[in-house]
């Protein structure tokens, strides 16, 4: 069953469609706050508060985007909030839960220092740079729907990204990370 | 190349691997023959990949409670009255196969959606656009089976975007456009509807 149908359940007041929703987009969801906020724990709290926001705002829900740019709409506004409070984000220690799959721990510790070092980076972009690069690099989400969830234009968001590319390379070469070849 | 003036801008390279359609001509070429540009490229083809890496997940057990949480949750607090549902609009799309896909799926909106007449005998209508007809409407049954709108909208939500009227006419220019592509590009074309979900 499609998004859809299950929204019309659960606008009918059918919680088990709701929870089918929550199943489908939950891991995804936790995912992208996770790379927003570098922070796990915070991640899952926003993504909970996002679903039980989600089932509040389900009557206004009109339809007019996918339920899941709708979804994202209300996560990337609750992120937003939560660094705004939190002022000047600091990046969260995600390392010691970090599978990592090359082929050393040589590597391994340099791969981990690398991504973290990069999460650093990310973190200290503008919120509205670090929601487009999550969005766009982790979800993969086309400009078009990026900018219906951050209710902005798509050069807007284009121009975002393009901008925080090229600030996170010049870092990441600084750092000496840009010219060596991966696990070599 | 020693001239760094001849090389490409960051912005250029990014562009070529973020939408490699809307790359500057000429801009792939050039990273291809210079290994200084091919560098920069592989920097960031690193770059986009580390951005792009799943993040650490939680656990089977801890995504389950909190799907506890939120049924906890949403158990008391009453839904709001529901609005109705907007279908979601049909914008104009002029890349011509979705253009002509709309257009033929609009005809099954206006026509009621289970009954696509059977080629017409001795009809006058352009075999494609009979094809695109059944395309779309495979393309809308796999819409409905993923999720996209059912495309039975009445006529009154989606006339405020593009009336009976404009689709017609669209579709008339659609159709004597595609009447004179060559038989190799109606095929793709049609190859393409035929895979097409739409979303309205």
């Amino acid at each position: 069953m499609g998004d859809d149908e299950l929204v019309e359940q659960a606008r009918a007041g059918d919680a088990r469609a709701f929870g089918q929703l929550v199943e489908r987009h939950q891991r995804r969801l936790g995912a992208t706050m996770t790379r927003m906020t570098g922070d796990p724990d915070l991640a899952l709290d926003l993504t909970q508060e996002a679903f039980i926001r989600a089932w509040d705002g389900l009557g206004g829900f009109e339809g007019r985007a996918a339920f899941s740019t709708w979804l994202y709409r209300i996560a990337v506004r609750l992120a937003y909030d939560a660094m705004r409070r939190e002022g000047s984000w600091e990046s969260h220690d995600l390392d010691d839960s970090i599978t990592d799959s090359s082929p050393g721990p040589d590597a391994a510790v340099e791969g981990s220092a690398r991504a973290a070092e990069l999460r650093r980076r990310v973190a200290d972009l503008p919120e509205m740079q670090r929601a487009v690069v999550t969005l766009r690099t982790y979800n993969e989400l086309p400009y078009k729907e990026i900018a219906a969830i951050l209710e902005t234009s798509e050069n807007s968001a284009r121009v975002s990204f393009h901008h925080a590319i090229t600030r996170l390379r010049a870092e990441y070469l600084r750092d000496g990370y840009g010219m060596e070849a991966r696990h070599t | 190349m020693n001239d760094r003036q001849s090389h490409p801008a960051d912005e250029t390279l990014i562009t070529l691997l973020d939408e490699p359609q809307a790359a500057a001509p000429g801009t792939a070429a050039h990273v291809e023959g210079c290994t200084v540009c091919r560098a920069r490229v592989d920097g960031l083809v690193r770059l986009l990949t580390e951005l792009g890496a799943e993040p650490p997940a939680p656990s089977g057990e801890e995504l389950a409670a909190q799907r506890e949480r939120i049924a906890a949750a949403v158990r008391d607090r009453p839904l709001a009255e529901a609005r109705p549902l907007a279908r979601r609009p049909i914008h104009r799309l002029w890349w011509a196969p979705l253009a002509l896909a709309a257009a033929a799926a609009g005809l099954l909106l206006f026509t009621p959606f289970q009954s696509i007449p059977p080629d017409p005998p001795g009809g006058n209508r352009l075999p494609v656009v009979v094809h695109a007809e059944r395309a779309a409407e495979e393309a809308f049954e796999a819409a409905v089976e993923t999720g996209g709108q059912s495309g039975t909208a009445p006529l009154d939500e989606i006339a405020p975007i593009l009336t009976e009227e404009e689709f017609a006419a669209d579709f008339a220019t659609l159709e004597a456009d595609f009447a004179v592509l060559p038989a190799a590009d109606q095929e793709a074309i049609l190859d393409r509807l035929s895979t097409m979900t739409f979303e309205l």
